[in-house]
């Protein structure tokens, strides 16, 4: 009887003891998430303050009164409605050309038997580990001669080629039930019905993982566009951005944060709306953007 | 019978009409540029005049090349410190998430954490710049009040490291939420009969969890390893390589043989050095990856 009593002390006071680490850790994890998010929230912050409180020494955090006009003056002074239809634009076509490219190959991958296919699998997947900085040089002397230099053209069509994307529609065709085609087939439906009725339906939440991931990955690319697109108004809005700083770059600072604004608050917006599916997507698929 | 042969014969052609977009787009932009890069290393060329051919002289040269060795060193110190940190906290910022902390609180974390890696390299780095600018820098300014260095992107000591946090706040999130997934994949009843066993904190870490999602940690290493090897706009937008080089990566040295002084040749050659390093490290990431699934 006594020696369960201080068995139970003891785990009691062992209990206590973890909930107080416990408390401690989480404590600590949010002192780090704070501090993590600062500088997002500064330049927010900054960007909606008035021009004396600004920059002021030591700094002050909340504005005393909102003051948008540097966002009216950004979005006036530089060409960001254009660059975010130009991201949008390169995005889409970017992500549905690989998701159609990917699909098709992928199912016959997948489903389809003939000569020399895991071969020709092998060599396809083997693209994976070429990477941008290879083939730009070559890419880029092949676009200036066929003249899409400077055009978006440049930015989609390279990216419609996506070994890995293949690669995981495929694994994701492969988990189909078979069944399923085999039925369909005795029905009299021929591979291109199989693939449109059957398997694409199915296929909804690999597509859509895959989708958003090439998505993000070319909304944010930089490489590539910096080097193939030269004009202002034909800027995706990383190169864009990026532009305004540095040599030859806009010397108005605040405006600067006003862009940046710009394209921090819709992006998080979405992204406390979709986060659940984002964060999965990015785990499932792995591209690391 | 002629219909059915007609038939066979269309089925024989289906692979083909599936596959011929894939086969065409990853030859114009991945085989063909792929042979072209190796091609031109092997010239000397500026975009205008004739190409002439000298053989493995550009080769020769980058192993002569003071400032490429200088980009090798910061590119290799860059790759292991971000190894090193994104496996390190991502794995505390996983383990400390996957206890049962509150939903909402845990919703925060995952927030936080995981939204600088949404964001642009370009956002990314005007938010640093500015936020380490010593006139206005609201970093910079609390950096001096707790007695840590100032002005550290125009320092030749500090701005690599520097850059290395940078690039830590901006990709941790996907480190943290890969080996989420993979301490969450782990078999609940394994870590309970430990914990019924008596193991709990560290020990269930060091023999349970740790051992369990080392598949999660070594991919993150990988694309660690990739995504830091190939690193590039951090230093272009905010440091330009500098101050005296001491943050020129590689890929940024690339960039500015071929896009700034048109030496296409050399250009190329750094860019198959490239290429050659990611290849050896990619297939041993597959090789490992094999090992690892078949023993569960």
């Amino acid at each position: 009887m006594s020696q369960s009593i201080t068995v139970n002390a003891k785990k009691a006071k062992r209990n206590f003891k973890s909930e107080i680490s416990d408390q401690v850790a989480n404590l600590v994890i949010l002192i780090f998430a704070v501090l993590w998010i600062l500088p997002i929230v500064w330049l927010l912050l900054t960007s909606i303050s008035s021009r004396e409180e600004r920059f002021a020494i030591p700094p002050k955090w909340l504005p005393s009164k909102l003051d948008f006009s540097s966002y009216t003056r950004a979005w006036e002074v530089f060409p960001i409605a254009e660059q975010y239809l130009n991201s949008l634009k390169v995005a889409l076509i970017s992500t549905l050309g690989a998701l159609i490219i990917s699909s098709l190959a992928a199912y016959a991958f997948a489903r389809l038997e003939f000569f020399g296919r895991d071969t020709l699998f092998m060599i396809l997947l083997a693209g994976l580990m070429v990477p941008p900085q290879l083939t730009v040089i070559p890419s880029f002397v092949a676009f200036r001669k066929i003249g899409i230099i400077d055009n978006h053209a440049a930015l989609f069509l390279p990216a419609m080629i996506t070994p890995l994307g293949i690669f995981l529609l495929r694994q994701f065709f492969r988990s189909i039930p078979k069944e399923l085609d085999e039925s369909a087939k005795i029905d009299g439906a021929g591979a291109f019905r199989i693939f449109f009725r059957i398997i694409l339906p199915l296929s909804k939440p690999a597509l859509a993982a895959l989708g958003v991931v090439l998505f993000i990955a070319s909304w944010n690319e930089f490489f590539w566009p910096n080097i193939f697109i030269s004009t202002a108004s034909k800027m995706t809005l990383p190169v864009g951005i990026a532009s305004l700083v540095g040599p030859g770059g806009n010397t108005n600072v605040i405006l600067i944060f006003a862009s940046v604004g710009m394209q921090i608050v819709p992006l998080f917006l979405i992204f406390l709306f979709t986060q659940k599916f984002l964060i999965q997507s990015i785990a499932t698929t792995g591209i690391r953007g | 019978m002629p219909l059915r042969k007609a038939k066979q014969k269309q089925e024989r052609f289906t692979p083909f009409l599936f596959l011929s977009p894939a086969i065409l787009f990853f030859c114009c932009f991945i085989l063909f540029p792929l042979i072209g890069a190796f091609g031109y290393s092997l010239i000397t060329w500026d975009f205008f005049t004739q190409p002439k051919f000298v053989g493995l002289d550009n080769y020769g040269k980058l192993f002569k090349d003071p400032i490429a060795l200088e980009a090798v060193k910061n590119t290799f110190i860059f790759t292991i410190a971000s190894i090193v940190t994104h496996v390190g906290l991502g794995l505390i910022l996983a383990v400390a998430v996957n206890r049962r902390i509150p939903k909402f609180f845990a919703y925060i974390i995952r927030t936080v954490f995981f939204f600088p890696f949404l964001l642009s390299w370009s956002a990314t780095s005007i938010i640093w710049s500015f936020g380490l600018d010593p006139t206005f820098g609201v970093i910079d300014f609390y950096a001096g009040k707790v007695g840590f260095p100032q002005a550290t992107l125009i320092s030749s000591t500090w701005a690599l490291p520097t850059l290395i946090m940078i690039d830590l706040w901006k990709t941790l999130g996907f480190a943290f939420i890969v080996i989420l997934a993979g301490i969450q994949a782990i078999p609940s009843e394994i870590s309970e009969a430990a914990r019924v066993d008596g193991a709990s904190g560290l020990r269930l870490f060091w023999n349970i969890t740790f051992p369990l999602c080392t598949p999660a940690i070594f991919f993150v290493s990988v694309t660690a390893f990739i995504g830091a090897f190939q690193i590039f706009e951090p230093m272009y937008i905010m440091t330009r390589g500098g101050p005296d080089n001491a943050t020129l990566s590689i890929v940024q040295y690339l960039h500015m043989s071929a896009f700034r002084n048109f030496d296409i040749g050399y250009g190329a050659v750094i860019s198959v050095a490239i290429f050659i390093v990611v290849l050896i490290v990619t297939l041993t990431q597959f090789k490992f990856a094999k090992r690892w699934v078949h023993e569960g």
